[in-house]
C-alpha cells in the first residue's frame, strides 16, 4: 500500500522501486489474463494464477519446463517466429492462436509478447499475456453461421419471388392477349366498353402483383439499386403520359415543368416506380384538381422532383407515418391501396442516397418531394446490383 | 412478313398468333428454343418474339445458338418475358426490345414495325 508521507518519494529510491515492484506483482497476481515469462530459449520462469486457471498447470508444476508443452504440434513454428521477433526487441501484439491445457483441451488465445530486459538493457526473456478468446471465437463462428443462414434465406426468397412473379404474370399475359382478341372482334359493339374495363383490371392486377413482389423482395433483404446513366426528365414525361388517362378520368390534368434533360446515375425502373406511385397518389387524393410536377437541378450534384396536388393534403403529424409499411394517409376504405406505395418509394430513394418527404406548402393539397444525388459522387450509396 | 413466336404458354401464344395474323403477319409458333431453332433454319423470318423461361431449351440457350450461326445471327429478337428482372436481361440477350408480361399488344406491334 502507498504510504503517504509528507516527503514525496524519489522515484528511483529503493523504497519507490520496492513499492512499484509490489504493485506490479499485485497486478500480475490479480490479472484475469494469463501472464507468463520465459527465457529466450522458451523455458517458463513465472506463471500467475490466471495462467493456472487457463492452462490447468500450477506454477510449481510448470516453472522450469519449456513453453512448447502448451502448444499443439502444428503450432510449434509459432513459438520460433515469436521468439525471433522478441530477440530483436519487437513486441508481438494480439497474435491469435491455439494452446493446449493440461487436460488436453484446445483453447483459442490471443497472445501479446514483449521482450524483458535486464538492468543493462539486454534482452533476457519474454513476458507473455495470454487471453482466452474461446467465447469470442464461438460467437464469431455463430455470427458467421447466422450470416450464412440469412444469405441462404435471401437466395431462397429471391428464387421464390422470381418464380412467383413468373407464375403470376404468365396467366395475366394470356388473359390480356385473349381480351385484346375479343376487343378487336367486338369493336364498336355494346360489349366493347366492358372489355376496356376488363383490360384495365388486368393492368391493375399486374401492377399489384409487381408491387407485392417488390415488397417481398424489399422487406426481407432491402432494395439494391441497379444503376445506369439515365435521363430523369424523360422518365418523368413517360410516367406522366402513362398516368394522364387515369388523371383525366379523375377530372385532373398533370402539368410538367422541367428542363430539357437531367442525366444521372440511377435505377430507371425503380425511379419510375417512385414517380408513378407519387402520381397515382396525386390522382387518387387530388381528383378533380390540377396536378403539377416539377423536375429541377437543385445543386451541382443533386436534383429535386416534386409532385403537387390540390386534394386532401397530409396533416403535419402524418408526414412521417405515411412512409411506413401498411400505413395510409386516410383510415377509411374510401380510397383503395395496400399502404405500400410510399414505403416502397422511400426504400428506393434511400438506396439512391436521396430523401423523400412531404413539403410545407401553402393552400390545400400536398407536395411530395424527392431529392436525389446525381450519382457517382461520394455519399452515393449502393453499387450495381445482384 | 414472317414472325417466329417462341413461347411455351399455349393460351398466350394462341392469342398473340391471332393478333399478329390479323395484322397480316405470317406466324410460326414454337414451344421451346430447340423447336424454334429448327424452324429458324427451315424458314426466313423477319423477327423473333422470344420468351425466356421455357423447358428443353430456354431463351438464353436459344439466343446463344442463334448468335453462333452466322446465317441466323442477324434476325432481330424482341423478348417477351414474365420475369421480374426483365430489363436487366435485355443487354445480356442482345435483344432489340424487352417487354414484361403482361404487355400491351399495340406497343408490341409498334416494336415489330420498328425493329423488323
Amino acid at each position: 500500500m502507498i504510504d503517504k508521507t509528507s516527503e514525496p518519494l524519489d522515484e528511483n529510491s529503493p523504497q519507490a522501486l520496492i513499492l512499484r515492484a509490489h504493485r506490479s506483482e499485485a497486478i500480475v497476481e490479480s490479472s484475469d489474463d494469463a501472464i507468463i515469462s520465459k527465457t529466450l530459449t522458451g523455458i517458463i520462469t513465472s506463471w500467475n494464477p490466471a495462467a493456472e486457471r487457463l492452462f490447468g498447470y500450477t506454477a510449481a508444476e510448470i516453472i522450469g519446463r519449456p513453453i512448447s508443452i502448451l502448444m499443439p504440434p502444428e503450432r510449434h513454428d509459432d513459438m520460433e517466429s515469436i521468439l525471433n521477433r522478441v530477440r530483436k526487441g519487437e513486441r508481438v501484439d494480439h497474435f491469435e492462436t491455439v494452446r493446449i491445457s493440461k487436460a488436453g483441451r484446445r483453447i483459442a488465445v490471443s497472445l501479446s509478447v514483449s521482450p524483458v530486459k535486464d538492468a543493462e538493457g539486454r534482452i533476457v526473456g519474454a513476458a507473455k499475456i495470454a487471453r482466452d478468446i474461446s467465447a469470442r471465437k464461438t460467437a464469431e463462428a455463430e455470427r458467421e453461421r447466422l450470416l450464412l443462414e440469412a444469405q441462404q434465406g435471401m437466395r431462397l426468397r429471391d428464387v421464390f419471388v422470381s418464380v412467383a412473379g413468373h407464375e403470376l404474370r404468365t396467366p395475366l399475359n394470356a388473359l390480356k392477349l385473349q381480351l385484346y382478341v375479343l376487343q378487336q372482334s367486338l369493336a364498336g359493339s355494346a360489349h366493347a366498353e366492358r372489355l376496356d374495363k376488363a383490360q384495365r383490371e388486368v393492368d391493375r392486377l399486374a401492377a399489384l402483383t409487381n408491387r407485392l413482389l417488390d415488397v417481398a423482395r424489399i422487406a426481407a433483404g432491402g432494395f439494391t439499386a441497379e444503376l445506369a446513366d439515365m435521363d430523369l426528365v424523360d422518365l418523368v414525361h413517360t410516367a406522366v403520359a402513362r398516368m394522364q388517362p387515369d388523371a383525366a378520368m379523375a377530372g385532373s390534368h398533370i402539368a410538367v415543368s422541367a428542363p430539357l434533360s437531367l442525366v444521372g446515375h440511377w435505377d430507371r425502373a425503380a425511379l419510375d416506380q417512385v414517380v408513378t406511385n407519387l402520381l397515382s397518389n396525386a390522382v387518387k387524393f387530388g381528383r378533380g384538381h390540377p396536378i403539377g410536377v416539377t423536375v429541377e437541378r437543385q445543386t451541382a450534384s443533386g436534383v429535386r422532383v416534386t409532385v403537387r396536388d390540390h386534394g386532401l393534403g397530409v396533416e403535419p403529424g402524418d408526414r412521417e407515418r405515411i412512409f411506413e409499411q401498411f400505413e395510409r394517409g386516410v383510415s377509411d376504405r374510401s380510397f383503395g391501396g395496400l399502404g405500400l406505395g410510399l414505403w416502397i418509394a422511400r426504400q428506393i430513394v434511400s438506396a439512391h442516397g436521396g430523401r423523400i418527404g412531404v413539403a410545407d406548402v401553402a393552400g390545400p393539397g400536398a407536395e411530395f418531394f424527392v431529392e436525389l444525388p446525381t450519382g457517382k459522387e461520394a455519399g452515393f450509396a449502393n453499387s450495381p446490383g445482384r | 412478313m414472317r414472325i417466329l413466336l417462341v413461347d411455351d404458354d399455349g393460351p398466350s401464344a394462341e392469342a398473340l398468333r391471332e393478333i399478329l395474323e390479323r395484322e397480316g403477319y405470317a406466324v410460326t409458333t414454337a414451344e421451346n428454343g430447340r423447336v424454334a431453332l429448327e424452324a429458324l433454319r427451315a424458314n426466313g423470318f423477319s423477327v423473333i418474339l422470344l420468351d425466356i423461361m421455357m423447358p428443353v431449351m430456354n431463351g438464353y440457350e436459344f439466343r446463344e445458338a442463334q448468335l453462333r450461326d452466322p446465317k441466323l445471327a442477324s434476325i432481330p429478337v424482341i423478348v417477351l418475358t414474365a420475369d421480374g428482372k426483365a430489363r436487366l436481361k435485355a443487354a445480356q440477350l442482345k435483344a432489340k426490345h424487352i417487354f414484361q408480361k403482361p404487355f400491351s399488344p399495340p406497343e408490341l406491334l409498334r416494336a415489330i414495325v420498328e425493329y423488323s
